[in-house]
């Protein structure tokens, strides 16, 4: 087991890595949105729940944005989204 | 369909049925408004708002109808403007049919709107749209099982290239004279019995709603603010009321209320999907093509070249084009006035009236034709391939330090070359402030016009380390100004969530209406300031009143250190800026600039002029986009920035020149 899967499997412990987090090419579950309601409901709106499986496709580069696949949709999000939203990393190496 | 003459009698209340189409971002929808609307369609603002719809009436096979294209939304559930604008008007005004257009390819989560627009109990009817891409994904739909899931008629069309679109028409027409009764889906069975209990405790309330009490239960518990002043009819009662349901969810789902029932939807969504879809593996250089090229196009280092290249490309095209059309319009227009001087008496009233008239019409042709029209096609470009997402993406960390998303670049942009279609590009953006700011800031950005002023006067004079100086300075200054609005208008948007779409080949019709409606806009709005502008120019002319306004700009031209015959210039710049070069050279009396005006003078007056007033046509856009007091507020901001620019230049450059 890799040196990463492990260290999500202790951040899932304590909680779950942050999508901010993440490489380019890193899967894994939404553990929880952690945000107002205005923000949960921008995210569901678009399809984005609690549970769902993502794929990282560009991580977050300078603070920038990052792009995440899901649904089989490419959806782009701030900075400041990828902070609160956790993904638990273990989860999909069960479901793949 | 036959029997129309017997319909009539129902259709009588409304002279037309209004058709509603609506659907989720980039679903088609204004590709199926085009293909049937044409140039007969009208923008409109919904009131107090500038969030804008599209409506037309419509002849279709001998019916009429009125068609309105309401922005795109993902949810009934409004977070920004325009989808409470378009939420409002499901819920208040007269729908008799909406046309719910689906992206086919993207079923599963096109159904979660679906799924609240059938709450709303209005006939309706389903339109697969891009069915084509939904097959190149492998998705084979079976609109039959679908409709009998849903108890809605379904019709699959691609309404880019116009296939079924008539059916689609016919389909509505037949709806309309026997409507289908509409029923909403159930949730699951607890989340069920919490709404129902709701919306049997809301009969005891005096609240007065057009909708059922089940939307209403189901809004309420979502947390819907549109819903906040009917809640307040309920009074404290009904809040605890709520809060008791509210936590039942909470506690049994673990998630709170709205996000249990838009994981109710999201399911049910998913489930509809299952069973009315095929799936086989999509076809591998379909999807391969794609993601190759997201992956160069968002690349952290290629994506920003290849932007840079396509930028630069649409410029210089624009540009190109442009200056190949601008002079001989231009010519034809000063033989037009020079048959006007041979005609008129020189210095009557009507020939200055003349030729005040003649500028102010050619200045808009001489704007519109050449410019503006091949700037709103090659928008409209970028918008239909899809790009423009991707320059978002590309983007968003930049324009975060001005307080803005990613998207709020494009207008940016576009301010160097003209003001005028920058500030209508705002309009992409969600919120009121966005724009604001982001218009704010295009409007500081250099158009060509005002390029011609640093090139030939900063760059001609004192070369070209100081016209660059000027365009650097102006990013800084920028930069500040949006840093400082942003921080004076906090945030009120949790951040960019940006659908990406695929790449689309763009459909010529589209484009030709989108470009056709948005060169309306600067036709009505304007144009006609830039005439009047004109007018009064020109007697000022006659009656000899830049006298009058040199004495009365004087204090300021002494102020900035500049001579006082060019007060009057000044005066024009606001009308047109690339008139102050002209101008300046006629006050002067000289084409010798250098030899009446020191460099620090040359350079005070460039970016006194790069920064101090949006030219008429811009102050007219800007009204019609952001209100006249916040055009106002920003106009005199910029002459408040190019005052205190300009006196700071005074002083300092002598030390550096």
């Amino acid at each position: 087991m890799s040196a990463r899967v492990q260290s999500a499997k202790n951040a899932a412990a304590a909680g779950a890595l942050l999508l901010a987090e993440l490489h380019t090419g890193a899967c894994g579950r939404i553990a929880a949105i952690r945000g107002g309601w205005r923000l949960r409901q921008s995210l569901n709106q678009v399809g984005i729940h609690t549970g769902d499986a993502i794929q990282v496709m560009r991580g977050v580069h300078l603070g920038g944005p990052v792009l995440i696949r899901i649904h089989s949709m490419e959806i782009a999000l701030g900075n400041g989204m990828a902070e609160s939203i956790l993904i638990d990393l273990a989860a999909v190496e069960e479901h793949a | 369909m036959r029997n129309h003459q017997a319909a009539k009698p129902a259709l009588a209340l409304q002279e037309h049925p209004q058709l509603i189409l609506l659907g989720q971002p980039n679903c088609g929808k204004s590709t199926i408004f085009n293909q049937v609307a044409g140039y007969r369609s009208i923008t409109t603002n919904f009131p107090g708002v500038t969030v804008e719809y599209t409506s037309s009436h419509v002849d279709i096979g001998g019916r009429t109808c009125d068609l309105i294209d309401l922005p795109g939304i993902y949810s009934l559930t409004a977070i920004e403007n325009a989808a409470r604008e378009t939420q409002r008007y499901l819920l208040e005004e007269p729908v008799s049919l909406i046309i719910n257009v689906i992206d086919a390819a993207h079923l599963d989560r096109s159904l979660e709107l679906t799924l609240q627009l059938l709450e709303l109990g209005k006939p309706m009817l389903l339109c697969l749209n891009m069915i084509d891409e939904a097959e190149r994904k492998g998705i084979t739909l079976s609109t039959s099982a679908l409709s009998s899931l849903l108890g809605l008629p379904v019709l699959s069309t691609n309404a880019a290239r116009g296939v079924r679109i008539d059916e689609l028409f016919a389909a509505a027409f037949a709806l309309l004279q026997a409507p289908l009764p509409v029923q909403a889906r159930p949730m699951s069975r607890h989340v069920e019995q919490v709404v129902a209990a709701l919306s049997e405790s809301l009969q005891r309330y005096p609240v007065s709603s057009d909708i059922s009490n089940r939307l209403l239960a189901i809004k309420l518990l979502e947390g819907d603010p549109y819903f906040a002043p009917l809640l307040e009819q309920g009074g404290a009662k009904l809040r605890g009321e709520l809060g008791h349901f509210q936590a039942i969810l909470e506690e049994a789902h673990g998630q709170p209320a709205d996000s249990v029932i838009a994981a109710e939807r999201h399911a049910l969504s998913l489930q509809i999907f299952e069973q009315c879809a095929f799936i086989e593996h999509p076809r591998r250089s379909w999807r391969q093509w794609r993601g190759r090229l997201d992956q160069i196009v968002m690349h952290p280092v290629w994506g920003y070249l290849i932007m840079a290249v396509v930028l630069f490309i649409f410029f210089n095209l624009i540009f190109k084009f442009g200056a190949l059309l601008e002079r001989p319009i231009l010519a034809f227009f000063s033989r037009g006035e020079a048959l006007f001087s041979a005609w008129l008496p020189a210095h009557s009233w009507t020939a200055h009236m003349a030729r005040g008239l003649l500028q102010g019409v050619a200045g808009g042709i001489a704007i519109v034709l050449p410019y503006l029209i091949p700037f709103l096609i090659g928008m409209a470009l970028i918008e239909d391939i899809g790009y423009l997402p991707r320059i978002a993406f590309l983007m968003d960390n930049f324009m975060h330090r001005l307080g803005l998303h990613g998207t709020a670049v494009l207008p940016g942009i576009l301010g160097y070359g003209c003001s005028v279609p920058a500030v209508m590009a705002t309009r992409i953006l969600p919120s009121p402030r966005d724009r604001f700011i982001a218009a704010v800031a295009a409007v500081l950005v250099p158009c060509s016009a005002r390029m011609t002023i640093i090139l030939g006067l900063t760059g001609y004079y004192l070369g070209g380390t100081a016209a660059l100086f000027i365009y650097l300075l102006n990013i800084v200054v920028i930069t500040l100004v949006g840093t400082l609005l942003a921080r004076l208008m906090p945030e009120d948007s949790p951040g960019m969530v940006l659908v990406i779409p695929s790449y689309k080949i763009p459909n010529p019709r589209t484009i030709l209406a989108k470009t056709w409606l948005r060169s309306k806009d600067f036709v009505i709005f304007a144009w006609p300031i830039l005439i009047a502008g004109s007018l009064v120019l020109s007697f000022a002319e006659l009656y000899h009143w830049e006298r009058a306004i040199n004495a009365a700009l004087a204090p300021l031209l002494r102020l900035l250190g500049l001579p006082e015959v060019i007060g009057m210039t000044l005066i024009f710049g606001v009308l047109r800026k690339e008139l102050s070069m002209i101008m300046l050279i006629q006050a002067l009396g000289t084409t010798h600039i250098d030899t009446v005006m020191s460099p620090v003078q040359i350079l005070v007056f460039t970016i006194f002029v790069v920064f101090y007033f949006p030219c008429l046509a811009t102050l007219g856009i800007l009204t019609r986009e952001v209100g006249w007091v916040k055009a106002l507020a920003a106009s005199l901001l910029t002459l408040l920035l190019a005052v205190l620019l300009a006196v700071a230049v005074r002083y300092f450059a002598p030390w550096i020149l």
